[in-house]
């Protein structure tokens, strides 16, 4: 009896732990998912990866850490000026969503984002986009077999690499346009697999469709 | 009992207390110079607690936790800073200087002399694109290689002609291994190509001067090529032109682990030469069938094995009027057979061991006829002066290349690095002419050995060594070879090189005789270079001196000497003008040798002292058009009468000069557009398009009367071809399923 009674404490003292502990980590992930969407600035965004490193870093198993650490580290490089930083910053990013994709294998939202970096390191030198381009698309290419069903973040970015390829390389202004709608109209039916799940973009899709249509 | 319960209250609130306890940790990080770091990512390790740096280097974070842990500094390109801290409530303080990862991106370059052409590395001063896109080049490499400071323009050879160096003193090597026949095969002063298409090559490395101790038998210049690994998806492609067609499929397999490619094409001058006038009477114009065929497999994570082998048989005929005896007629055919093949195997054989190794193998056939025919075209042979007879004669001339390579790559921590292997060429030339038999056979063994060495990331060093054997000569020889590079500031670099390179006499010499030495070459080259993203600045000085030089004196022996020296700038910027990306460049070059049959030293004819150059590129996106010009200037070059007095058997200048300058301004048009499945490249380029008069050099008849000036056998050169390709690339099915 005694013993059982020890075993009890023993389970309900662990679980509680756990429950703690989960509680904080997704107390620590929602405090650093707001920081990263009212972040604004390259250091805004930097801070944010920094903090989604070290939540990373602590839990060793969650993807997420390291998915958002990566989004906001590319985020970084798309508010950064000075292109001769950018491999540098995207090296991080790089790094970030490699630990995420050990985590989390053949996972569209993680290969949209190693997508994304190759799109970053495309605005060093022009000449890239001859060799990175196809890559980036493959990447898309490989997040929509992923994820069947669509994620508007993967159809967004095809949307863009569409919109702004040259026509002679199979770009066009209609089809990227057609995308983008599609991707707005697909983040009325994506459900995330959890609350903490990327679910960005919505904002930013329906105002490029509006830029989109306005320049027609 | 009571005394116990409030024992263990007291722990209780003791650890409630403690836990209650919040350790502030401040301070402020900065690089080694003391200048503050933002940005850093500052950690306990194991726990969601840290900060980041601010503008001015600073952090401040708060933990609850207790008792020990480790503070972990990390920044992109900068060592990891860790340290074990107590959290006990107070205020800790930390003053942290980062020290620099060993980064390729940020660490001085040895080998700043150097032209680099490649995708992979980011630091580049060129771009395998930009040979394709040199407007003068037409798709060939040593063509585009012409554009950068140190070349020659010498526009009656395919060569390169590097810091008053001949053309055979440039060699050309493919993943390591020296290509025998680099060019076709031509007519004498008459410019042919080079035989590999640059799209076969992901990297290309031109140094003018004071490479590694990896490369050996060239005094001058060295051309390194390395080949594509798998390409990036199965594509069937053509080019289609007045001057040739072609077709060429690649294979990559489905799980991208092997791919195997054939290539064909024909080319006949024929058509265009009815387009567009050409001084020389062709009776045969240059005609060209190649074939080629290469498999890649990747053998493991890191193993990758590479075959290329390519044949083409070449033609040509051709009259020009015959110089001393302007009745008769000189007529010379070409008939050329090259085959070359190239295994390569790469493989990571442990943590930080390389191996690389190789097996090349190649054959070339020349059959050259060459007769004085008269007005009817009929051979003439009876009744000639002496020095008119050597105008009939018939060559074949067989040669038979073989070589293995094996380099070990051992790196030894941060971005130091040792090399070391061997090699073996075997080479096996045999001539008739004019049914006398002549054949030369070497064993050529080389060992070298290198060393990177980082002492810091601004300052850094490379000593390498190469010891050879040629059994021919029956002589060895040593040429060390050392660079040191010092880093001045963030883009500025300042680097020397200094090393001994040998060649061996080129058959042409040894025939005559091998009891020849090596060919030596001594260079000092000093290296500034400003480098960012975008622009590029580099100033070299060198001095070449020259030692053991072929002689034409009695015999054909090797005493002769001779120096080059000069200074070179290049600037390239992809930013001031708003989408145009343009080079400049300048050589300047003070050269004299004592040579072949030259008196005393003299600056030799395929030296001039200035040349420059401007290449132009912009892309118009709207246009799907890509234009390139480029110009290209040098003063002229010395011509010599030089004849043996046949009372003193000396050899005696009895006229001389320099030719007009040369000028060529080139334009090229890419336009870039998809026809159905294809994607189509449509080019269109003119060479020389100012028309301007251009002289390489004279000729003196055996008799005594004028010189004849020696001209290109056009002055300027069109092409028009489409090349399309049909790839299985499924972006646009991807794309259609989404909409």
């Amino acid at each position: 009896m005694k013993k059982f009674m020890l075993f009890i404490g023993f389970v309900l003292t662990i679980s509680f732990a756990s429950v703690a502990q989960t509680a904080r980590y997704q107390d620590a992930m929602k405090t650093n998912l707001g920081q990263l969407e009212s972040a604004q600035d390259k250091s805004a965004y930097q801070n944010v990866a920094n903090g989604f490193e070290r939540i990373g870093n602590a839990e060793k198993t969650e993807w997420l850490p390291f998915y958002y650490s990566a989004y906001a580290t590319v985020m970084q490089s798309y508010a950064e000026q000075d292109v001769s930083l950018l491999d540098g910053i995207l090296d991080k990013a790089d790094d970030m969503i490699g630990k995420a994709a050990s985590l989390k294998p053949n996972y569209a939202e993680i290969t949209n984002v190693q997508a994304m970096i190759m799109q970053g390191r495309m605005r060093v030198d022009m000449s890239r986009s001859m060799t990175l381009g196809p890559k980036a698309s493959e990447l898309l290419q490989k997040a929509m077999r992923q994820q069947p069903l669509g994620s508007p973040r993967v159809t967004m970015n095809m949307a863009q690499n569409v919109f702004y390829t040259p026509e002679a390389f199979g770009g066009s202004k209609a089809k990227g346009l057609e995308l983008m709608k599609r991707a707005l109209a697909q983040y009325d039916t994506f459900v995330p697999a959890s609350p903490l799940e990327p679910n960005w973009g919505k904002e930013y899709v329906a105002s490029m469709v509006k830029t989109w249509e306005g320049a027609k | 009992m009571l005394r116990r319960t409030l024992f263990i209250l007291m722990v209780m609130l003791m650890a409630v207390w403690l836990s209650a306890q919040t350790t502030h940790i401040t301070g402020k990080v900065t690089e080694a110079k003391r200048k503050p770091l933002q940005g850093v990512s500052i950690a306990l390790a194991y726990s969601y607690d840290g900060s980041t740096s601010d503008s001015i280097g600073a952090f401040r974070f708060h933990t609850t936790d207790t008792g020990k842990a480790k503070l972990q500094v990390s920044f992109t390109g900068y060592q990891t800073w860790e340290q074990e801290i107590m959290q006990k409530g107070d205020t800790l303080y930390f003053e942290i200087s980062l020290k620099e990862a060993p980064n390729e991106l940020t660490a001085v370059i040895i080998t700043a002399g150097s032209f680099e052409a490649s995708d992979q590395k980011r630091a580049t001063v060129l771009k395998p694109l930009d040979i394709v896109t040199t407007a003068s080049a037409n798709a060939d490499v040593a063509a585009a290689m012409r554009t950068l400071p140190g070349t020659q323009q010498v526009g009656e050879s395919a060569e390169l002609f590097v810091r008053g160096g001949e053309g055979y003193e440039t060699r050309q090597f493919i993943d390591g291994m020296v290509v025998a026949n680099p060019f076709f095969s031509s007519a004498p002063n008459i410019a042919s190509r080079g035989r590999f298409s640059p799209f076969l090559f992901k990297g290309t490395v031109f140094s003018t001067g004071g490479y590694s101790a990896l490369y050996g038998q060239a005094l001058s210049s060295a051309l390194v090529l390395e080949s594509i690994d798998l390409p990036d998806r199965s594509e069937a492609s053509a080019s289609i032109s007045p001057l040739f067609i072609g077709g060429q499929y690649q294979h990559l397999a489905k799980n991208k682990k092997s791919s195997w490619g054939l290539t064909g094409g024909y080319t006949n001058l024929g058509l265009y030469f009815a387009l567009v006038p050409q001084r020389v009477d062709y009776f045969r114009a240059p005609q060209v069938y190649n074939a080629d065929a290469n498999f890649r497999i990747k053998t493991s994570a890191s193993g990758m094995l590479k075959f290329y082998a390519n044949y083409t048989l070449n033609k040509l005929g051709l009259r020009n009027q015959d110089i001393d005896m302007p009745s008769l007629k000189n007529a010379f055919g070409l008939h050329s057979e090259n085959f070359y093949s190239n295994i390569s195997y790469k493989e990571r054989l442990a943590n930080r061991l390389v191996l690389k190794a190789g097996v090349s193998l190649s054959y070339n056939y020349d059959h050259i006829k060459q007769e004085l025919q008269d007005s009817s075209d009929k051979p003439v042979t009876d009744n000639l002066p002496d020095y008119m007879n050597f105008k009939n004669y018939e060559l074949h001339s067989r040669s038979m290349f073989f070589q293995t390579r094996v380099l070990l790559d051992y790196k030894l921590g941060g971005l130091s690095g040792i090399r070391f292997g061997g090699e073996y060429w075997h080479s096996k030339d045999s001539s008739i002419y004019n049914k006398m038999p002549a054949s030369l056979t070497d064993h050529f063994g080389a060992i070298f050995a290198e060393g990177d060495i980082y002492i810091s990331q601004k300052l850094a060093f490379r000593a390498g060594l190469r010891a050879e054997y040629s059994s021919l000569l029956d002589k060895p020889n040593l040429a060390p070879r050392t660079s040191l590079a010092y880093k001045i500031s963030k883009k500025a670099q300042l680097s020397a090189d200094y090393g001994i390179f040998y060649q061996k006499p080129i058959n042409q010499f040894l025939l005559f005789n091998t009891e020849m030495p090596f060919m030596r070459a001594d260079h000092y080259i000093l290296t500034y270079q400003r480098m960012d993203a975008v622009t590029t600045f580099r100033a070299q000085v060198f001095h070449k001196g020259y030692k053991q030089l072929p002689r034409f004196g009695a015999d054909t022996i090797g005493g002769g000497t001779g120096y080059a020296q000069g200074f070179e700038l290049f600037w390239r910027d992809k930013k001031t003008l708003k989408n145009f990306d343009y080079w400049i460049t300048y050589s300047w070059l003070n050269t004299e040798r004592e040579y072949l049959n030259f008196p005393y030293a003299i600056q030799p004819s395929f030296a001039a002292n200035h040349t420059a150059n401007l290449v132009v590129k912009r892309f118009f996106t709207r246009l799907n058009m890509q234009v390139n010009m480029n110009y290209q200037f040098a003063t002229g070059r010395p011509y010599y009468n030089i004849r043996l007095n046949t009372n003193s058997s000396e050899w005696q200048v009895l006229d001389q000069g320099k030719t007009i300058p040369f000028n060529s301004m080139s334009l090229s048009f890419n336009y870039l557009k998809n026809i159905g499945k294809a994607f189509g490249v449509f080019v269109f380029s003119v060479n020389n398009i100012l028309n301007s008069k251009q002289v390489f050099g004279y000729q003196y008849p055996q008799s005594g009367g004028e010189k004849v000036a020696i001209v290109p056998p056009a002055r300027q050169f069109f092409f028009a071809g489409v090349f399309l390709s049909w790839g299985t690339d499924r972006t646009q099915d991807a794309i259609n399923n989404n909409l």
